[in-house]
């Protein structure tokens, strides 16, 4: 803090509220040697306010013609003075009056906790820690069973679940097939639906759902175990618990670094963020099921078929990215490859057509196999 | 100009508001988005306490400004605590109730229908308390304002008055808006002398009426036009089995009618908005001074426009900015090339982020134009004993707003 010169040390007309009432007083100010001195001209002593202790709310800019000052051991009171010369030199010795005086006060232990916050994602980042997962990990069976089956409800209500018992007998022994060495392949449970879409997916619990079409659609029983051994892949992972977990608490975090501020942008960021981590658990999702059919001896020659034909049909002509592995460099991306939720197709296929081959045995006897094709053929009756 | 406002010990003194625009806020814009980005959003606590500061101190009454006192950390941990104590335990709740039972159990919907329920009801405390916080952060010649009365009667009033509109097809707002104002008016002082507040909701239901019939009017006129216009298409189209595609042409006139309707409706709303405030502010008192205020449907129809016209240029600024970072690593080659670049894919992916924080980029700018074109309408006529308002005890308010901020019901 540098003292004022002599040249600075000259009065200055200002008004002075004691906050106490509304009334103000005219008053001069000087720039004293022990701090503000601010006479109110009415014979009683001048009050001298120590620069170091001055204080604003309104930050002083530079070239400001006017400042309101305070101090807090008077509360309330505050000297309004319009004299940009004066505000310069009152600055120079009181810089907190600044804007930037003011921002530095809290800034850098502010900065300081958002090092340590980003030092620790980084560290979660290296060290390949996934909260969302583990909290996933840390739920109760009877939690992510009653979700599940509540979910699935959703798909396959009544009345749409297929339940003819030779195709379901057939399902059961491709199940216990996949879920041989899986822990918990009790809680692990498949349901057929009847609805006007060719997929399958996988809720929480273990609880999975294939639709009629997509068996339909299949041209042998071992890419229905390819498909299944996806799903249960993400049942081992706890994809699916751990899906909405993330959700909960990126929308926590979007609002907390928004203030709660963002409108429906913040969704749209959140599908971002979101369809990232799905297409990393489709990844995820497609190595368990390449573990699985290898363990069960169920050729992947299946899953990767299913991929090659889904891709012909999906990809669009000349969509050379979708469909040829090979030709990536000359392909070309779009917006929505960031919306995407599933890796592409080609990407998929050249995963598991790069496996190893082994023995192998069809999943299912041609017998299991047709029925199974007709599992739809009765279904749940409507309550 | 000082010896304009040379004090009177009892006597009565003048009243007069203006508006001194703040400088500085283009650059206060930039500083504040930089702070915020290094802080992933934190700042905007500190951000919105120094915008306020500015806009606060642009509002003078007898040429001395008005003091915003309130603090960024205030705002932070009032946020804090809400979102902790209020959001964060009531997310865990639905999920662990949806994970129990499932989403479509009767025990989760109906803990949903009773979280609907406390949530409006808390909307309206969230209204009052900022404003309580607010006024108790404003002080003027270092007195503050204040907001007594009990925040749950406003709480209340706010929700079942607004479970009434579907009921009454919406003719309850000019009596809900002018009761809520009521409220808060007659419960606002300044130091130890109250602000009076006597207006009737019966003048309102002219305008209000209008605005009503117009507004239906325009809903009808918009979806006649396009039946009219395109119906027999669509009848025949489908008689031959054909699904009705609109070709351009028509796109544009369904466009252009919208734009049309939308015009009128906001001209018929702003109208009606704007009588209410003149309304409300004509009926309010302070001592012997009488506020008045001129807006005009077409000044906040305009205000509105070009607002949102300043908050795109942000977006769109911050958009590009971000995209443009995308350069250094793929040059300026086409976006099919670039989003081959598995780090511009990444930037790309942070876009819409940009163009989150960039909608509110010039938000000083926006806050301050709403607030100077209300302050420069509204006029006061009358005096008031300034020497004899003394500072009012207590009624400090420690936190602020956290409700508010989680509800998003901040104006400024």
């Amino acid at each position: 803090m540098s003292m004022p010169s002599e040249q600075a040390a000259k009065l200055v007309h200002a008004r002075f509220s004691d906050g106490q009432s509304a009334r103000s007083w005219s008053c001069q100010l000087l720039l004293g040697s022990g701090g503000l001195e601010i006479d109110r001209g009415d014979g009683s002593d001048a009050l001298i306010w120590p620069y170091s202790a001055l204080a604003t709310h309104t930050a002083v800019s530079r070239g400001a013609g006017e400042a309101i000052i305070e101090w807090h051991e008077m509360p309330g009171a505050q000297v309004h003075v319009r004299d940009a010369a004066f505000i310069e030199r009152l600055v120079r010795i009181a810089p907190q009056l600044s804007a930037g005086g003011m921002r530095r006060r809290w800034l850098m232990p502010l900065l300081a906790v958002m090092g340590i916050i980003l030092g620790a994602i980084a560290l979660a980042w290296h060290l390949d820690i996934k909260p969302a997962r583990a909290i996933a990990g840390l739920l109760p069976d009877s939690m992510r069973l009653t979700l599940g089956r509540s979910v699935v409800s959703q798909f396959a209500s009544k009345g749409r679940a297929c339940i003819a018992p030779d195709g379901q007998r057939a399902l059961d022994a491709l199940k216990t097939r996949l879920l041989r060495d899986v822990p918990d392949a009790d809680l692990y449970t498949i349901t057929v639906a009847d609805i006007p879409i060719n997929n399958a997916f996988a809720a929480p619990g273990g609880q999975m759902v294939i639709t009629k079409r997509l068996i339909q659609s299949a041209k042998t029983p071992d890419e229905v175990a390819g498909i299944l051994a996806h799903e249960i892949g993400h049942g081992i992972e706890r994809h699916p618990e751990a899906g909405l977990i993330r959700v909960m608490g990126l929308s926590f975090i979007i609002e907390l670094i928004s203030g709660g501020s963002t409108g429906g942008l913040s969704s749209l960021g959140l599908i971002f963020l979101q369809t990232s981590y799905v297409r990393q658990d489709e990844a995820s999702a497609d190595q368990q099921a390449l573990r699985l059919l290898r363990q069960a001896k169920i050729s992947q020659n299946g899953f990767a078929d299913f991929f090659a034909r889904h891709a012909k049909k999906r990809c669009k002509p000349g969509d050379t990215k979708c469909t040829a592995p090979d030709k990536q460099k000359n392909g070309g991306g779009t917006a929505f490859d960031l919306l995407r939720t599933h890796p592409y197709p080609k990407d998929r296929l050249k995963v598991i057509r790069g496996t190893a081959s082994y023995t192998s045995t069809p999943a299912l006897t041609t017998e299991q196999w047709r029925e199974l094709r007709k599992i739809c053929n009765k279904k749940q009756a409507r309550t | 100009m000082d010896a304009e406002v040379e004090p009177r010990p009892t006597g009565q003194t003048n009243l007069s508001v203006s508006w001194q625009h703040p400088p500085g806020l283009i650059g206060l814009s930039f500083t504040n988005l930089a702070l915020r980005v290094v802080t992933l959003g934190i700042y905007h606590f500190w951000a919105k306490t120094e915008v306020r500061q500015r806009i606060w101190s642009a509002i003078r009454i007898n040429d001395e400004p008005l003091t915003y006192t309130g603090r960024g950390k205030e705002l932070f941990f009032g946020f804090l605590i809400v979102m902790s104590c209020i959001f964060l335990p009531v997310m865990l709740l639905v999920a662990a109730v949806a994970f129990t039972f499932g989403p479509q159990h009767p025990i989760t919907n109906s803990i949903s229908i009773l979280l609907y329920i406390v949530f409006g009801f808390l909307f309206g405390l969230a209204i009052y308390r900022a404003q309580r916080y607010r006024l108790a952060r404003t002080r003027w010649r270092g007195i503050r304002g204040s907001l007594v009365g009990d925040p749950m009667v406003y709480a209340w009033t706010f929700f079942w008055t607004a479970i009434l509109i579907p009921f009454t097809l919406g003719w309850i707002m000019p009596w809900r808006s002018t009761k809520l104002q009521s409220i808060i008016s007659n419960n606002t002082r300044f130091g130890d002398r109250p602000v009076k507040f006597d207006a009737r909701s019966g003048p309102l239901y002219g305008p209000f009426a209008v605005a009503w019939v117009g507004g239906i009017a325009t809903y009808l006129g918009f979806f006649g036009l396009v039946a009219m216009l395109f119906m027999a298409k669509v009848q025949a189209q489908r008689n031959l089995g054909i699904p009705f595609i609109p070709s351009a042409r028509e796109v544009g006139i369904i466009f252009a009618a919208f734009l049309i309707a939308g015009v009128i409706f906001a001209l018929v709303t702003s109208w009606y908005r704007a009588r209410t405030i003149n309304h409300f502010a004509h009926h309010t008192h302070f001592e012997n001074a009488k506020f008045s205020a001129g807006l005009s449907a077409v000044g906040l129809i305009w205000l509105g426009i070009t607002n949102f016209l300043i908050m795109l240029t942000g977006a769109l600024l911050l958009g590009a900015l971000v995209a443009s970072m995308a350069v250094p690593f793929v040059g300026l080659s086409s976006f099919a090339e670039a989003i081959q670049n598995p780090i511009a894919r990444l930037i790309f992916s942070l876009v819409p982020l940009g163009i989150l924080f960039g909608m509110t980029l010039f938000a000083p700018i926006i806050q301050a134009r709403s607030s100077s074109y209300l302050v420069r309408h509204l006029s006061i006529d009358g005096t008031a004993p300034i020497d004899d308002i003394v500072q009012a005890a207590g009624n400090d308010v420690q936190y602020g707003e956290g409700l508010a901020e989680a509800f998003d019901v901040d104006a400024i």
